[in-house]
């Protein structure tokens, strides 16, 4: 006895009328799931890709709108104002007429008067110029005729004044004179680069209150104006050879000084 | 014993086990079709409300209002990196003011300040005095802010003078700060 066996038409067709009710529902059943891998789950992994795409530039469209938001409702004015102040604040280039200005100022808020004093400017060319604070700095060396209470006036003053400073020495004689070392800060202005997806921030309460008592101190001090003269200042260069250059009055020394160099 | 067999039980059970076979082939493919058409309707529906191409071009949209407005924005970027920098330096300053108030108050009645020399780091204060007592007490009050760690954290006396001309005695401090 064969045990080989063979299926040809005639075993299939029995086989077909035996099963033929399963048949239908089967091929069905297969179809609808192979269809359902090579078409719906592929469009299902689409959906959500595109999903998540949308979300994502929906978050970038909300962050450009706030954006957008921030600045329409800025007010244009007080923008200005307050760049303004902010940039007399920290100028971003030294400002030796602003330096004199807080000097004679603080000298005339005080009662001091200011003998003798001489800028370290350092390489005119080079911002690196570094103070005690690692922020680039136009040194100075003040020498006051006062008592302690007054010196003590003028740093307060100094201190209240634009561009901002910092006293990194008082020497003090029982004479009446008192020898200061003070550094004003500048800072050059870094490329501004803006892109419009990254959120903008805006100043917060105190950032703004801070730009208002600046502001408010600079129209003290434009309402009432220095009354102490300063004398000649020596500016001294650190760069080779070192001159020691004694330039007059106050108001050229910004650009006298920088074409004399 | 029984040698007659019944079949019809038999028979009729393995007829009732194909229906059901079959009725539940079919209702397994009617419910992998509908499944089928259902996601397939369902995920074009859904598609429908994802649009890539509506939000850029609301994008583009906010890009060129945000064009108009492009000198507002950079000097609103540039007062924020300026106020930045400000309030940086601001918690940095020290006000030697403050110090320098601090150490005239140590100073007692009858003594007075020669030199006194602050920097953010260290004092250096010379007094004279025709009283001894009184220089002591100075010396008392700075050295106590050494002890209590308060103010100072070394305090040397570099010299003390004494004139016989004028009877005066003078000491120099010198002092570091914590």
């Amino acid at each position: 006895m064969s045990n080989k066996t063979r299926i040809d038409q005639e075993v299939l067709k029995i086989l077909y009328y035996r099963y033929k009710d399963y048949v239908l529902p089967l091929a069905a059943f297969i179809a609808s799931w192979l269809i359902f891998l090579q078409v719906v789950l592929p469009q299902i992994q689409n959906f959500l890709s595109v999903k998540d795409q949308v979300t994502a530039s929906e978050q970038t469209l909300a962050v450009m709108t706030q954006n957008y938001n921030i600045i329409a409702a800025a007010n244009s004015t007080e923008l200005q104002t307050f760049l303004n102040t902010a940039q007399k604040a920290l100028p971003p280039t030294k400002d030796f007429a602003g330096v004199l200005n807080a000097i004679s100022t603080a000298a005339g808020l005080s009662g001091v008067i200011v003998n003798d004093y001489s800028f370290q400017i350092g390489d005119l060319t080079n911002n690196n110029t570094k103070g005690l604070s690692e922020q680039p700095s136009i040194e100075l060396n003040i020498t006051l005729n006062g008592t302690m209470d007054q010196t003590k006036k003028f740093l307060n003053a100094l201190e209240k004044q634009l561009p901002l400073s910092e006293v990194t020495s008082v020497d003090f004689v029982s004479d009446g004179t008192a020898a200061i070392d003070a550094h004003f800060f500048y800072s050059p202005l870094p490329k501004i680069n803006f892109v419009d997806t990254d959120p903008i921030p805006v100043l917060t309460a105190a950032e703004k209150k801070m730009l208002q008592s600046f502001n408010n101190s600079l129209a003290n001090e434009n309402s009432t104006p220095a009354i102490t003269p300063l004398p000649t200042p020596t500016i001294i260069l650190r760069v080779n050879p070192t001159p020691t250059i004694p330039i007059s009055p106050v108001a050229p020394i910004g650009s006298a000084s920088a074409n004399q160099l | 014993m029984q040698r007659e067999i019944n079949l019809l039980p038999r028979k009729n059970t393995s007829f009732l086990q194909r229906e059901q076979t079959v009725t539940f082939a079919r209702i397994a493919a009617i419910f992998s079709v509908v499944i089928v058409i259902t996601s397939f309707i369902g995920v074009i529906l859904l598609g429908r409300n994802y649009s890539v191409t509506d939000v850029e071009s609301q994008q583009a949209n906010v890009r060129s209002r945000l064009q108009l407005v492009q000198n507002k924005t950079i000097q609103q970027l540039t007062l924020l990196e300026r106020t930045k920098k400000i309030e940086s330096l601001l918690k940095k300053r020290i006000s030697l003011t403050d110090k320098i108030t601090f150490f005239q108050k140590q100073i007692p009645s009858n003594v007075t300040i020669e030199t006194m020399t602050v920097s953010p780091l260290q004092v250096n204060i010379s007094v004279s005095s025709t009283s001894l007592t009184a220089l002591q007490s100075f010396l008392d009050s700075l050295t106590s802010l050494v002890t209590q760690k308060k103010v100072l954290k070394k305090l040397t006396i570099d010299n003390v003078i004494v004139s016989q001309q004028t009877g005066l005695y003078s000491v120099n401090v010198k002092g570091t700060f914590l």
